[in-house]
């Protein structure tokens, strides 16, 4: 083998190498979500994704914005995932309205809101800047127009959710569970 | 001479047809997705019993090819999970999110429709359905789309299962003195699929 091609093929080998490596470590990333700690806040004691799961705000988000017909729906964007919603692809076959929401579809729900403004929403947690400046505050409250409509109303126990989430990331403030727990109890008549 | 008596001709022809394709011109989705709904049921007409289990708003919106009988919600009651046989007389109690409410009733195929004379909600709405005392709460809120069956699906693909669920029902199964539907109905209250 001449010298050019020899190192050519070098390259390549190193370049497939290093690609591979970095998906390697991607996957590891994803499926530690929850045991790592998320850097976008001053708070070092307070997990972003954690409490996403743990707080309950993904079962707010799931009840009131992953209906099958709005973001419970693969064409659209900001996918939800959920028990009485849209589903990811499980071996066990757990269809719409059937089991409870996996860990794996909350972990979606959290890539799926962190992925809609990411820079905005480091702004939010990590610099306090106003949490309503944000689509996923501005949609549901319909300060911006949204298809859907009001999916959540203002100064309900959903809206204190997500915004004592949102502003968790400031030393001292914790996000209140109470309003989780209470907006997760939707629809009700 | 003979060029200025084409010329007119030809813009006249060319403005005919440009106005021909602005005046047919239909949304793709829509019209794909009535097509993609099959023909009528032979021996049903088109009318409040036809297509039971099938997405009523696909047709019958502004723009679709029922545009001139639009619903804002529509759907069809079945009775049992593994058969379409609709319910007769089924209560539809429906609330917006501003929290008007709007209770409607099912035809003897099962189907129920709401027109915009009749109530405009804004969406979300809640929604359950009932009749003698049995009454069914739906798990989550219809957040923007009329149609029943844009969800609640006749036939639940078996490759994508994931992303839609079975038809609207009642009961767990037939209607308890009623097990084929109403008798005196106009229409067969079971449903069949349409043809392609």
């Amino acid at each position: 083998m001449s010298n050019p091609i020899r190192t050519g093929v070098l390259l390549t080998l190193l370049a497939a190498s290093a690609v591979g490596w970095a998906e390697s470590a991607c996957t590891v990333a994803a499926k530690d979500t929850f045991t790592t700690q998320v850097d976008v806040g001053a708070s070092a004691t307070q997990s972003f994704a954690g409490d996403f799961r743990s707080q309950g705000v993904s079962t707010v988000i799931e009840k009131h914005c992953g209906s099958l017909d709005c973001h419970g729906n693969a064409a659209r964007n900001m996918k939800i995932y959920s028990s009485g919603g849209l589903r990811l692809p499980n071996e066990a076959g757990a269809a719409p309205g059937q089991s409870a929401t996996t860990l794996e579809e909350i972990t979606a729900n959290y890539l799926s809101i962190a992925d809609l403004e990411p820079e905005q929403l480091t702004q939010v947690r990590a610099h306090g800047a106003d949490p309503y400046s944000l689509l996923l505050i501005k949609k549901p409250l319909e300060l911006e127009r949204h298809k859907g409509g009001p999916a959540i109303t203002r100064g309900d126990d959903a809206e204190a959710c997500l915004i004592s989430w949102l502003k968790s990331g400031i030393a001292g403030a914790v996000v209140d569970k109470n309003s989780c727990t209470k907006g997760a109890n939707f629809p009700s008549q | 001479m003979r060029a200025t008596r084409i010329i007119p001709r030809f813009f006249g022809l060319a403005l005919g047809l440009a106005l021909a394709s602005i005046m047919s011109c239909a949304d793709p989705e829509i019209s794909g997705g009535a097509a993609a709904l099959g023909k009528e049921t032979s021996g049903i007409a088109k009318g409040e019993f036809h297509r039971a289990g099938q997405p009523c708003v696909v047709c019958h919106q502004d723009q679709g090819p029922a545009a001139d009988k639009p619903f804002v919600v529509a759907g069809s009651i079945f009775a049992s999970p593994v058969r379409m046989v609709g319910v007769n007389n089924a209560e539809i109690r429906m609330t917006d999110s501003e929290g008007t409410k709007f209770t409607t009733k099912t035809n003897c195929v099962g189907n129920f429709m709401v027109r915009p004379t009749q109530w405009r909600p804004h969406f979300p709405i809640l929604v359950s359905i009932a009749k003698d005392n049995i009454v069914r709460q739906m798990q989550g809120p219809i957040g923007r789309d009329g149609s029943c069956a844009h969800c609640h699906a006749n036939a639940v693909p078996p490759d994508d299962p994931f992303s839609q669920t079975g038809h609207v029902y009642l009961y767990g199964g037939d209607e308890p003195g009623s097990p084929n539907g109403s008798v005196d109905c106009q229409a067969n209250p079971i449903a069949a699929a349409s043809p392609n």
